[in-house]
C-alpha cells in the first residue's frame, strides 16, 4: 500500500457545518476530505422538511444537502461516505473504519487540520417497553419518513414536546400517518412537567410581532398563543389537527412482540400523576423525543477541556468564538458545540473556514475576517425564528469565558 | 415494578442501576464498573445520558472529560481488518 496521502483539512461529519467549511477551505486552495458515516452527505439536514416560519416557504433539507455537497465538490473538496472516524492522534492522524465493508478506502488520513463537525445524538428516554419493535426515537421517525419514505407506523403516539418533535409529527402527518397525539415524557424524566414544558416553548412568543403572528397563524395555532399568554396550562391544544395533551404523561409502552399501545396518566401542572386517570391508547408505534446531545466522543479522548452547559444541550469542548479548540489544528463547528438549527450550523461552517484558512496560510478569494464573522453569527442567532434552547447564546458566552480563562493559564 | 432496559448492549436494567446506586455508586463511571452498563459495542453512546440521569450529574465548570463514564479509543467498533492494515503501513 502506498504512503497515506496528506490533506490540509479532514472534516469529520458532512452536515451543513462540515460541508460549508469544506467548500470554503477548498475554494481557498486547501486539500480537503470530508468523511461521513452515513450513506449520503448532509447529516440531519437530509431529514428536514418543514414550512419555514420566516417566509412560509418549504424547507426541503435533502435539496439543501445535495446543493451543499455539490458546492463543496465543485470547490475541490473530496467526499467519503459510509466511513467512521474512530480515533484522532495529534499530528494529525484520523483513524477510519468501514462498518458496511471496506471498498478500498484508507484506514487512516493524515492532515494538517481536523474539523470535528460530528453533530448530535438523541437523548434516550428509557421507559417500560422502549426496546419493543415499533418504539423509536423521534429522529428515527424523521429518517424513516423523510429520507426512506416509510411510515413509522399507522397510528403513532409522539412523546415529548419540543421544536423537533412538533416538526416531525407534522412531517409524519403529511406522509399520511395517523398521529394520534403528543403527550409528555414519563414523570421521572427531568423537566417533563406541563409547566416546565410550556416554559421551554414560551420564548417562541417573544419574537418580533410580525414573526410572532406568522408563527401563531401557521406554526402553532392561535389557541396555543393564548395559552402561552395566560400562564394556565390547558389540557389539550391542537396543532395542524394533532392533539397536544399538555396534562398527560406516558407511563409505559405496551406490547409483547411489538408495540400495540401505550399507557398514559393525567398529571398536575407540576407533573404529579393523578390517581384514577390511567388509560390506554392503541397505537402501533411510539416516537420518543427527549432532546439532542452534542456528540464529542472523539475530542473526549484528547487532551482538551469541556464545559457542561444545559443551554447548549450537554458537554461541549472549550473553544474560541472563532471556533478554534485548545489543540493546534483542531477545530469545531455545528451541533457538537451546541444544539442549534441548520442555518446556524452553516454560518459556523463559514466562520471556522476563515480560521482554518488563516491558520494554514491558505489564500482566501473572499478575504474573510473571522472576528467579523463571529459577531455576525451572534447577530444571526438573535434573529432566528426559533431556538432549540432560548438561552443558547448564554451557553456560548459561558464557553467563551472558559476559553479566555484557559488562555490566561497557558 | 415497571423495570425497563437502560443499557441494551449489556442487558442492564433500571433496577440493576438503582441497586448499584443504593450500594454506593456515586457517578456514571461507578455504575458502569458495578453493572457493565456502557461496556458493550456502543460504548455508552446510548445509555450514558440515561445512567447519568439516574445517578445525577454534579460536576460543573470546566471539566477534563465529557462525562465521568470514560470514553476510550476506539470510540466506535472497528473491524480487525482496519487495524491490521494500519499496522502494515
Amino acid at each position: 500500500m502506498s504512503a497515506p496521502e496528506a490533506f490540509d483539512l479532514v472534516v469529520i461529519g458532512g452536515g451543513p457545518a462540515g460541508l460549508t467549511a469544506a467548500r470554503d477551505v477548498a475554494a481557498a486552495g486547501g486539500r480537503v476530505m470530508v468523511v461521513d458515516e452515513n450513506h449520503a452527505m448532509g447529516g440531519k439536514l437530509r431529514g428536514q422538511l418543514h414550512e419555514d416560519p420566516a417566509d412560509s416557504s418549504w424547507w426541503k433539507g435533502w435539496e439543501l444537502a445535495e446543493q451543499a455537497e455539490k458546492d463543496a465538490v465543485d470547490a475541490g473538496a473530496r467526499m467519503m461516505t459510509d466511513v467512521v472516524a474512530w480515533g484522532l492522534e495529534p499530528g494529525w492522524t484520523v483513524r477510519l473504519t468501514y462498518p458496511a465493508g471496506r471498498t478500498g478506502g484508507p484506514s487512516q488520513l493524515t492532515t494538517r487540520a481536523v474539523l470535528v463537525a460530528t453533530g448530535a445524538v438523541e437523548r434516550p428516554m428509557p421507559v417500560a417497553g422502549w426496546t419493543l419493535p415499533g418504539a423509536m426515537t423521534i429522529g428515527a421517525a424523521q429518517v424513516l419518513t423523510n429520507i426512506h419514505r416509510v411510515k413509522p407506523g399507522h397510528r403513532v403516539l409522539v412523546v415529548g414536546m419540543d421544536v423537533l418533535s412538533l416538526t416531525i409529527a407534522r412531517a409524519m402527518q403529511l406522509a399520511g400517518v395517523d398521529v394520534v397525539g403528543i403527550v409528555l415524557p414519563p414523570t421521572t424524566v427531568k423537566g417533563s412537567s406541563p409547566r416546565a414544558t410550556l416554559g421551554r416553548l414560551a420564548p417562541m412568543a417573544k419574537l418580533a410581532p410580525a414573526k410572532y403572528m406568522r408563527l401563531g397563524g401557521h406554526f402553532l395555532g392561535w389557541s396555543w398563543v393564548q395559552a402561552l399568554a395566560s400562564r394556565l396550562v390547558p389540557r389539550t391544544l391542537r396543532m395542524w389537527g394533532i392533539p397536544l395533551h399538555l396534562r398527560t404523561s406516558l407511563v409505559a409502552i405496551q406490547g409483547t412482540d411489538q408495540v400495540t399501545g401505550a399507557a398514559l396518566v393525567n398529571v398536575t401542572a407540576d407533573g404529579t400523576p393523578i390517581p384514577g386517570s390511567e388509560r390506554k391508547v392503541a397505537v402501533d408505534a411510539v416516537c420518543l423525543a427527549n432532546g439532542l446531545i452534542p456528540l464529542n466522543e472523539l475530542l473526549a479522548t484528547l487532551d482538551c477541556s469541556f464545559v457542561r452547559s444545559p443551554d447548549l444541550g450537554g458537554t461541549v469542548p472549550v473553544h474560541s468564538d472563532t471556533l478554534r479548540t485548545q489543540l493546534d489544528g483542531m477545530y469545531v463547528a455545528g451541533n457538537s458545540i451546541g444544539i442549534e438549527s441548520a442555518k446556524i450550523a452553516e454560518k459556523q461552517g463559514a466562520l471556522v473556514a476563515l480560521s482554518i484558512i488563516d491558520d494554514l496560510g491558505l489564500s482566501s478569494r473572499h478575504g474573510g475576517d473571522a472576528a467579523g464573522a463571529a459577531l455576525e453569527l451572534m447577530g444571526a442567532r438573535r434573529t432566528m425564528e426559533f431556538q432549540f434552547d432560548a438561552n443558547v447564546q448564554r451557553g456560548h458566552d459561558d464557553v467563551q469565558r472558559a476559553w479566555e480563562k484557559s488562555g490566561d493559564r497557558a | 415494578m415497571n423495570d425497563h432496559m437502560i443499557c441494551r448492549c449489556e442487558d442492564v436494567t433500571a433496577s440493576d442501576v438503582r441497586a448499584a446506586i443504593d450500594a454506593g455508586a456515586c457517578n456514571a463511571q461507578e455504575v458502569k464498573m458495578r453493572t457493565r452498563a456502557g461496556m458493550g459495542p456502543c460504548q455508552g453512546r446510548v445509555c450514558r445520558p440515561a445512567v447519568e440521569a439516574m445517578v445525577g450529574v454534579t460536576s460543573e465548570g470546566v471539566l477534563q472529560s465529557t462525562s465521568s463514564m470514560t470514553v476510550h479509543l476506539p470510540v466506535r467498533p472497528v473491524s480487525l481488518q482496519d487495524l491490521v492494515i494500519t499496522r502494515e503501513q
